[in-house]
């Protein structure tokens, strides 16, 4: 029956350090749930409120409609202005953090620290920074959304850049040709398509970041919903809601029609 | 000095600039991660003059050309073109040397995003650094018309706005040789520049690639595991083995037959 020993088990005996530290996380995420508030009874308790609430909002009030579309716009712009100047400075970046093309091993330590800095702090942070020094308003908002592409697009830049065919970058550097050149005959045209996808990417990020932007008072549609939130009314709020609902799904489907025409 | 001297002078000098070594290369050493690739390689090609390298697959043919041009740094040895030390160069003497040299490697690593035209105009980044050659659209027309002019001599000169992603494994090849030729070097280096390509376009690509650069004059070296195109090819063959060059010889005379016993 030597055969039928070699099958091994259906199932390995977990030795007793892997044990009882699966017991500790079951226990952590249970713990967890208590320390997070969670509440069932809560939850049925909230739920006709919830009903209430919902019914307030409907029929959407649309009597201030053309303010909705202007802040709407505003919004839009403010993602829009933001996502092409991150992605501006996220290219030198992306290059500087990148293991192939930086110069050296400190710019790149240094460049990838900027970057994670960007990207770690979250953005609701960058924006009440912004709104405490520059003022209440869109700028704050450019701003917050500039350091979040930066922090995005400089990481996946960075990460396109290592990504491609080195072949072509060895072809000119063999001739010769300045690191300006190389970069920009060989590296950007190679990366190009994982450029504009991150480039979209973070525009879609910045359109759904823009709106919760306004809530801290960074400009843009956020300010109305917080203001419509915090008067009551509910069945304008629900306007406001079902407006930003249509920019994002219009960009969304916007940059996958671009993404599909480009790559 | 009286007449008949200078002429002699004149006579000499000209006849070392034809004897003059291109390219020396003495005790060149590379390791990777400990294995010795090239122990100690020399060799010397003269101007115009075409020599093949032949060696068995890892023999280190790839990593002796790369680092002839120092795309590889070697870990020892000494490197002259054109009587510069390249190893003493800075980055500056480096691309100044470089910029002579063409380079045509086994893939054809064009930019597969950009027009054939603007790949081959790129060749003339080793002398031009204005960025007006980074895109076909903005290059000066003297040098559009100079690379339609190497499209030409390749047979391609129908294919300058064609991406040059969208070609056969041949016409790439073909744009690569035309971007070389688009640099105007004295020197020319392949790494086994139709070993992508099948037999027949092999043979073409090969036949035209050579031809081509004994019109010019530029001094050639390529490397080959094809034995018949080293024969044919080259004045002289250099055969690497054991992270040297164990064979130095005319090419004349030989055949694929005698040097087949060199891969056993
Ligand atoms: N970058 C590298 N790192 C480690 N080993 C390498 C590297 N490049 C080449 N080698 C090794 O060096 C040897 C010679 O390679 P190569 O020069 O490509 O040979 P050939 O071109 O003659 O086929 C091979 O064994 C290969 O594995
Ligand atoms: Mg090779």
């Amino acid at each position: 029956m030597s055969s039928a020993e070699a099958v091994p088990a259906r199932f390995e005996r977990p030795s007793l350090v892997s044990l009882a530290f699966s017991i500790f996380v079951i226990w952590f995420i249970l713990y967890s749930l208590k320390g997070a508030g969670f509440s069932v009874s809560a939850f049925l308790e909230g739920l006709p409120r919830m009903g209430e609430l919902l019914d307030d909002m409907f029929p959407p009030d649309v009597s201030r409609i053309s303010s909705i579309w202007k802040a709407l716009l505003e919004t839009f712009q403010m993602a829009l202005a933001g996502t092409v100047l991150g992605v501006s400075l996220s290219l030198p970046l992306g290059v500087l953090a990148s293991r192939t093309q930086s110069p050296g091993k400190i710019t790149y330590t240094l460049a990838r620290l900027l970057v994670s800095f960007c990207r770690t702090v979250p953005n609701l942070v960058w924006a009440l920074f912004f709104v405490a020094t520059v003022g209440l308003g869109t700028f704050a908002g450019t701003l917050t959304i500039i350091v979040d592409t930066v922090g995005f697009c400089g990481r996946f830049f960075a990460e396109g850049i290592e990504e491609i065919d080195r072949g072509p970058e060895e072809a000119l550097k063999a001739i010769g040709a300045g690191p300006l050149a190389v970069l920009c005959c060989a590296v950007f045209p190679l990366a190009l398509p994982s450029f504009v996808n991150s480039a979209l990417f973070s525009l879609e990020k910045a359109v759904r970041s823009s709106v919760v932007l306004g809530l801290v008072g960074a400009g843009g549609i956020g300010v109305e919903l917080k203001v419509a939130m915090d008067m009551f009314r509910y069945s304008e709020a629900a306007t406001i809601i079902l407006s930003i609902f249509v920019l994002v799904i219009v960009v969304e489907r916007l940059s996958a029609a671009i993404r599909k025409q480009l790559l | 000095m009286s007449a008949k001297v200078a002429l002699k002078q004149n006579h000499i000098q000209q006849h070392l600039a034809v004897k003059r070594a291109d390219l020396k290369v003495c005790n060149l050493k590379k390791s990777f991660s400990g294995k010795e690739i090239l122990r100690d390689v020399s060799f010397k090609i003269c101007s115009e003059e075409a020599v093949s390298l032949i060696g068995a697959n890892g023999s280190g043919k790839s990593t002796l050309i790369r680092c002839c041009l120092r795309l590889i740094e070697p870990d020892g040895g000494r490197l002259e073109f054109f009587g510069q030390d390249l190893m003493l160069a800075n980055q500056r003497g480096l691309r100044k040397i470089r910029s002579k040299v063409g380079f045509v490697s086994q893939k054809h690593n064009l930019v597969p995003r950009l027009s054939v035209l603007s790949n081959v105009l790129h060749g003339a980044l080793a002398y031009q650094r204005s960025p007006r050659l980074w895109f076909q659209g903005f290059a000066p027309s003297v040098l559009r018309e100079k690379a339609m002019h190497c499209l030409e001599l390749v047979g391609l000169q129908d294919f300058g706005s064609r991406r040059a992603d969208h070609l056969s494994g041949g016409q790439s090849q073909r744009v690569a040789i035309a971007r070389a030729l688009m640099q105007q070097p004295e020197f020319i280096i392949a790494d086994e520049p139709v070993a992508s390509l099948d037999p027949q376009a092999g043979d073409e690509v090969m036949e035209l690639f050579v031809s081509l650069v004994r019109k010019e004059k530029i001094t050639l070296l390529f490397s080959s595991h094809n034995l018949d195109h080293a024969i044919k090819y080259s004045d002289r063959i250099l055969g690497l083995r054991n992270g040297e060059i164990e064979i130095d010889t005319a090419s004349s005379g030989q055949s694929a037959f005698t040097l087949r016993g060199f891969y056993e």
